[in-house]
Parts: structure tokens; C-alpha cells; sequence
């Protein structure tokens, strides 16, 4: 009877399913990672109304940690936890659960050797030194990856821009969005503007380059001359233009010319 | 004057020891993946781009685990001593190690959480009934 309801190790690992709601997702994770850390102090099998609690533990126990250490950062005034306020959760947490721990007395005798003097970062040290190496099965993915309701971090954010506001924020509006909205640069102005979007529907190439180079030319106030239409190979076609200039950029077109043969 | 110099010197050993064990934790690889624990880390306000933390928070969590893990099979162990104890023939079958409800709960008790599985499943509102009365 018993062997009906317990199910293998190994077949509890394999069977781990990857659910569109992420929470069960993780969840899964955790049950294979707790399922392992099972196997490895020696079990064979187990029940599986034992692993999901076990697992159910872990995860509370994790949580607890990690809010115990936000709150020690919050309480400083800070965003980022660092070590001392991970040191500080895991002394109130082991204490909790194992009634105490070794340098619990001289912990805080001396704020400098709050580090240097925990008991519990030295046991872990030790299980670090001494237990095996026993990494997960398979490569998990990204959170970021999934798109999760309490993942309000937009996906999208480039790891080290802007690194001093918080992750929980949204993110800046892109630089081509706040342009639109209030200013645009000078590359951006109408002229240059206008002549790329010339440029990218342009199919004549030799046209393009002297009615760009031209305009930038009126632009600078080079040349004074109203507007003047070039036709390749054609010979000159004047508009409001005097004959003289006309002609110049006529050989203008046909050097270009003579250079694209 | 001795005395002081010899408090400094156990300060710098402590110190090189907890520089080298977060150095190792960049080397070591926790059964609880990383990608789990910021996650959990993520939800619960937590917030640091160091990965030795990350991997801290997941050796303290595979530690409690195992610590929960090992006094389970010192129960079941115990447990199947007695039962051999009592019946020879059924030795073989109840030599399989197994995480039962009932170890984990008594060894979660001794780390302050209480744990109990239901007596029984009622399927339905007639389950457990006894049986003159259902037929009534």
C-alpha cells in the first residue's frame, strides 16, 4: 500500500512540468531541488504529500530570510541589501529554529566583528567545505524570461543603465519618446531630417549625393541661388537658376559620372 | 599591549576566512538554483545584484533542508528498527527508505513547525458514515 503512494526520486524529478503560471512553475523548481537535497542524505523514495511540504518549508524558510534582510536594509535606509543584513535574517531566523547558535553572546559586543564573530556564517562555511557539490539537474530559465503578474520589472530594462534607480520603478521613456513629447534635437530638425528620409526613398544615387551636398552647401550659406533641378545624362535643366551656376553643377554631375563608370 | 595584538590577529584570521568562504561561494553551485532564489529573493523585496548573497541565501536553505532531511531518516530508521523489531517477516518491504508524512512532521516539530496530514480523505459527505446509517 505504502509503495502505491510513494513515488521515486527519480521519477519525481523527471516529471516536473514547466505550467504557464509561474508560480507553480518555481514551485516545481523547489520541489526538484528539495527532491535532490533528499536523495543525497539518503533517501530513497518518498511520499508525495511529504515533499510538497517539505518543499512548501523551504520556500517559506527562503522567503523568511529575504524578508527579514529587506527589512534590516529598509531600516537603514537603503535599497540594497548587502551582507551584514543578510548576516542579520539568517541570526534571527536560526535562532528561531534552532533556539540559538554558537557566538550568539559576543555577537554584538563589538559591531565590527559582527561579521567575523557569527556562528552561522561559519556553520555554512563549513557546509560549503564539506558537503558535495550537488547542482541542479537542468538549467533553469531567467525570471525575467517569464512574464509573471508580480513581476512588475519590465523585461525590457538594460542591466547597467540608469543602475541607481531601483528595479521596482518603471522604466524611462526611450530617448526618440521624449523628443516626440517635448524637444527635438538639431540632427533631428527638418532639414537634415527631411534630406535623410530623401536619402532612404531615393533610388537614383548619383541624383542623391549632389542634391544633398547641395543643400547642405545652401545651407551654410555657400551658395545663394534658388532652387535648381539636376537631370543626369540629360544636359542641364534650369529652374530659377542663372546659366553660369547651372553649368557648374552640370560638371559637377557629369565628374560624378565619369567617376561611376 | 599583548593582548590587543593578539585580538587583532584573530580579527584578520576571521576576516581572510569569511573573505575566502564568499569567494568560494562564486565557485560552488547550490542544488537550489539561483534563478529560483532570486525569484523567491525578488518577491519578498529583496534586492542585490551580488551573487554571493544569492548563493548564500540558497546554501542556508539547502542546509535547513538537509537538516530537516537527515533527522527525517534518523525517524525513519528508528522507526523501522522497532517494526523489524516487532515483525521479522515484513523486513524486507520496510527496508526501503521513504520521506513519510509521518517522519518529516515529527522531525519539522523539533524545528518549531507543526505539521499534521489529515486523518483521512473524505471524498464524500458519506465517507466514514458507518454503514447501517448510509443505507438508511
Amino acid at each position: 500500500m505504502k509503495s502505491k503512494k510513494a513515488i521515486a526520486l527519480t521519477t519525481s524529478m523527471t516529471t516536473n512540468k514547466t505550467t504557464t503560471i509561474p508560480s507553480e512553475f518555481w514551485f516545481a523548481i523547489a520541489r526538484t531541488a528539495v527532491s535532490q537535497i533528499c536523495q543525497s542524505v539518503g533517501f530513497k523514495a518518498t511520499q508525495l504529500s511529504a515533499l510538497e511540504t517539505l518543499t512548501l518549508v523551504a520556500t517559506k524558510y527562503l522567503q523568511a530570510i529575504a524578508h527579514s534582510a529587506a527589512a534590516f536594509t529598509n531600516h537603514s535606509s537603503r535599497i540594497q541589501s548587502n551582507l551584514l543584513d543578510l548576516t542579520h535574517a539568517l541570526h534571527g531566523v536560526v535562532s528561531l529554529h534552532s533556539g540559538g547558535f554558537s557566538g550568539g553572546s559576543i555577537l554584538h559586543k563589538d559591531s565590527s566583528t559582527l561579521l567575523l564573530a557569527s556562528g552561522v556564517l561559519k556553520d555554512l562555511s563549513r557546509f560549503v567545505e564539506f558537503h558535495d557539490e550537488i547542482p541542479f539537474a537542468k538549467p533553469v530559465p531567467r525570471r525575467n524570461n517569464c512574464s509573471s503578474p508580480e513581476n512588475s520589472i519590465p523585461a525590457s530594462r538594460k542591466p547597467d543603465h540608469h543602475s541607481h534607480v531601483p528595479k521596482w520603478l518603471p522604466e524611462f521613456p526611450e530617448g526618440k519618446e521624449r523628443r516626440a513629447r517635448e524637444e527635438r534635437l538639431w540632427e533631428e530638425d527638418s532639414v537634415i531630417a527631411g534630406d535623410c528620409n530623401d536619402e532612404k526613398k531615393d533610388n537614383n544615387k548619383g541624383k542623391r549625393v549632389v542634391v544633398v551636398k547641395e543643400r547642405k552647401q545652401a545651407e551654410l550659406g555657400v551658395v545663394g541661388r534658388g532652387r535648381v533641378r539636376f537631370r543626369i545624362g540629360r544636359g542641364v535643366g534650369l529652374r530659377n537658376g542663372d546659366k553660369g551656376k547651372g553649368i557648374e553643377e552640370d560638371d559637377k554631375c557629369s565628374g560624378f559620372k565619369r567617376r561611376r563608370r | 599591549m599583548n593582548h590587543n595584538q593578539q585580538s587583532s590577529d584573530g580579527i584578520h584570521e576571521d576576516d581572510a576566512a569569511l573573505s575566502d568562504f564568499l569567494a568560494s561561494l562564486m565557485d560552488y553551485t547550490p542544488t537550489i538554483p539561483d534563478e529560483l532564489v532570486e525569484h523567491y529573493l525578488a518577491k519578498s523585496g529583496f534586492q542585490c545584484p551580488d551573487v554571493r548573497l544569492i548563493r548564500l541565501v540558497a546554501v542556508a536553505t539547502q542546509k535547513f533542508v538537509a537538516e530537516v532531511a537527515t533527522d527525517a531518516l534518523q525517524q525513519c530508521k528508528a522507526r523501522q528498527t522497532t517494526v523489524v523489531k516487532d515483525k521479522r517477516d515484513k523486513q524486507q518491504k520496510d527496508k526501503r527508505l521513504m520521506l513519510t508524512m509521518e517522519d518529516l512532521s515529527r522531525a519539522l516539530h523539533e524545528y518549531g513547525v507543526n505539521v499534521k496530514h489529515q486523518e483521512y480523505f473524505a471524498d464524500s459527505p458519506s465517507t466514514g458514515m458507518d454503514p447501517a446509517s448510509r443505507d438508511e
